[in-house]
């Protein structure tokens, strides 16, 4: 893609790979896939004499539960792998599909305008200029637990800001010379969107996309810990740390170190999303 | 001037409807408050009689229009939990909300202001990167673990403010320190980002010719043409102060809209989660408003027409 901004490959390009957040990325990502072969106890089994036992810096900690035990006896540690197997289902299922309907409406209004157009911005003003989180929780509350319900939550908020932003950058492209060549030869709409005009937004897609992960994963964990959309006991971040709410007093670690993880990603994806843009669409910074 | 507040007028009407038309229809998915509200034992007669009682028994077209007529005359309907006017519970809980909001922006302004400026003015240099480095962290960490982290460290640990609940003026530290700072990265961000661009016109480069002291620039030239943006972002963040105290609220157990809204949808209250999320739209749409006219009185460049 020619963007007029890319840098010569060099020695250096390595080097200014962002490093450390693709590394805590591809570890939530190994863990996803992995969980169930490298957990070191069963997340859902319980132990009440061992409730609550502190991580092993902590006196009387020991590294059997390395990261502690909930208030049930369950391994933290093991919960958190489990956990971050239903962070990244949903974060990537909420993205594909709110970003692949944002995506699909924002050339479409780009692109015929008239109508189509005014319709798809009138949706769009609307879903924007109204608390997300209120939207997600009565959605997620009314289709009832499960994770379907939260990834069908979070499509339904985030698909605007993909369509506003791709309906935006398809009006740039769409008098280019190439696509009124397209017209003149007689390709169809359909054909003029996917072969001439995609191609040509599909980099600012991908950084608005990375740029979007983050607050994905803070809306998915906030759903979690007011208790929406989640099965009772499932092992998600949210939902840890809303359990560890009763015992702050007395085992902070039950949920300061799901916390922990949280923060962790959303900064790694944000610092990933940050590094792309630059990279590859240095016009949207500030968007 | 006047043709475009009639016309945002008219797109909020519009919106209004979209959000309440959403909220009525998965409202009604959420499920049936009569099984909450009976107890277990309640005859199929006592059942009848209460689903009479609210309406449900009708069309849903008919209550839909029955909700909307009475809206219209200031009548939300009673919340199914308290038995009350959904109104009025909602007018003994905004208070509690709309005390915490001014306390948290000031916090958050005062975080925002001086470190956007450094970060600025020390632009590449150690204070920049600390001060974005901050907003970064401070755009990641997830609210209500905050206010648990808080809590663990204020007023367990250290036991200098109370843990929860609303009362004299060291109640309100926690909870605004909580909201303050989620607003404060978004709001230091736009400020560096802002001041830069400011720093780069003509008319700072005259002011610095002229030999004026750099601080002399740096606030009676730049700050004030670069905090005009920040003001529309902290006005629409206030808008969403229901919302945005959603999480804050629950957390801290204070007893304003936006635990309301939590407890609506945990006890499938309808009339009140309805209410709630409707006075919510009205309140963002308006400010929203408010905030783009505003902007055109304090910056005379900016014309709508």
């Amino acid at each position: 893609m020619v963007t007029g901004h890319e840098r010569p490959v060099s020695r250096h390009t390595l080097r200014n790979l962002p490093w450390v957040p693709m590394l805590i990325m591809g570890a939530v990502v190994f863990l996803a896939i992995f969980a169930p072969w490298v957990v070191p106890h069963d997340p859902e089994a319980q132990s009440l004499p061992d409730r609550r036992m502190p991580p092993f810096w902590v006196e009387s900690g020991s590294f059997r539960h390395v990261l502690g035990t909930d208030s049930l006896g369950r391994d933290i540690l093991s919960r958190m792998f489990y956990g971050a197997r239903i962070t990244a289902l949903v974060a990537a299922g909420a993205l594909m599909l709110g970003g692949g309907i944002g995506l699909t409406l924002g050339i479409l209004a780009g692109y015929l305008g008239g109508k189509v157009d005014a319709l798809v911005m009138r949706a769009v003003d609307a879903t924007m200029s109204f608390p997300t989180i209120l939207f997600a929780l009565v959605m997620a509350v009314a289709l009832g637990p499960g994770l379907l319900t939260i990834i069908v939550a979070l499509v339904v908020i985030v698909w605007a800001s993909y369509a506003r932003i791709m309906r935006a950058d398809v009006l740039s492209v769409r008098h280019r010379d190439h696509v009124i060549a397209a017209t003149a030869i007689g390709c169809s709409h359909f054909r003029i969107m996917v072969v001439h005009i995609l191609p040509m937004v599909l980099n600012t897609f991908l950084v608005v996309l990375s740029l979007n992960a983050g607050q994905l994963i803070l809306t998915e964990a906030t759903l979690s810990f007011l208790g929406a959309g989640v099965p009772p006991d499932t092992p998600t971040w949210g939902a840890m740390v809303a359990d560890g709410r009763r015992y702050v007093a007395t085992a902070w670690w039950i949920s300061v170190v799901p916390g922990i993880a949280i923060t962790l990603v959303v900064l790694a994806l944000n610092l990933f999303g940050d590094w792309l843009r630059d990279r590859l669409d240095p016009r949207l910074r500030g968007r | 001037m006047q043709r475009y507040i009639m016309r945002r007028a008219l797109q909020g009407v519009v919106t209004l409807f979209a959000v309440t038309l959403f909220i009525f229809f998965f409202g009604r998915l959420i499920g049936n408050p009569l099984d909450l509200m009976l107890p277990d034992d309640a005859t199929p007669e006592e059942f009848q009689h209460a689903t009479e009682a609210l309406g449900l028994d009708k069309p849903i077209h008919q209550q839909l229009y029955m909700f909307y007529v009475a809206a219209l005359r200031g009548d939300l309907g009673r919340s199914v939990r308290y038995n009350r006017p959904v109104t009025q519970i909602f007018m003994e809980r905004f208070p509690n909300t709309l005390r915490l909001a001014p306390v948290s922006m000031a916090i958050a302004f005062a975080l925002a202001i001086p470190l956007g400026v450094l970060a600025a003015f020390f632009r590449g240099r150690l204070p920049d990167r600390l001060a974005t480095l901050g907003a970064v962290l401070g755009m990641a960490i997830p609210h209500f673990w905050l206010g648990i982290v808080l809590i663990y460290l204020f007023a367990v640990t250290w036991d200098l403010l109370p843990p929860s609940g609303m009362g004299g003026p060291s109640h309100y530290v926690l909870p605004a320190a909580t909201i303050g700072t989620g607003y404060a990265a978004g709001l230091m961000r736009l400020l560096r980002s802002s001041m830069l661009e400011v720093m780069g016109s003509d008319y700072v480069r005259t002011a610095r010719s002229k030999g004026l002291k750099n601080s002399t620039v740096l606030l009676r030239h730049t700050m004030r043409n670069a905090v005009i943006p920040v003001f529309t972002l902290a006005g629409v963040l206030l808008a969403h102060a229901i919302a945005g105290a959603l999480v804050t609220e629950t957390v801290f157990a204070w007893p304003g809209v936006g635990r309301l809204t939590y407890e609506a949808v945990i006890n499938r209250d309808y009339p009140l989660l309805q209410g709630v999320v409707m006075i919510a739209a009205i309140f963002v749409l308006v400010i929203n408003l408010g905030v783009d006219v505003l902007y055109a009185y304090i910056d005379p460049r900016i014309r709508y027409t």
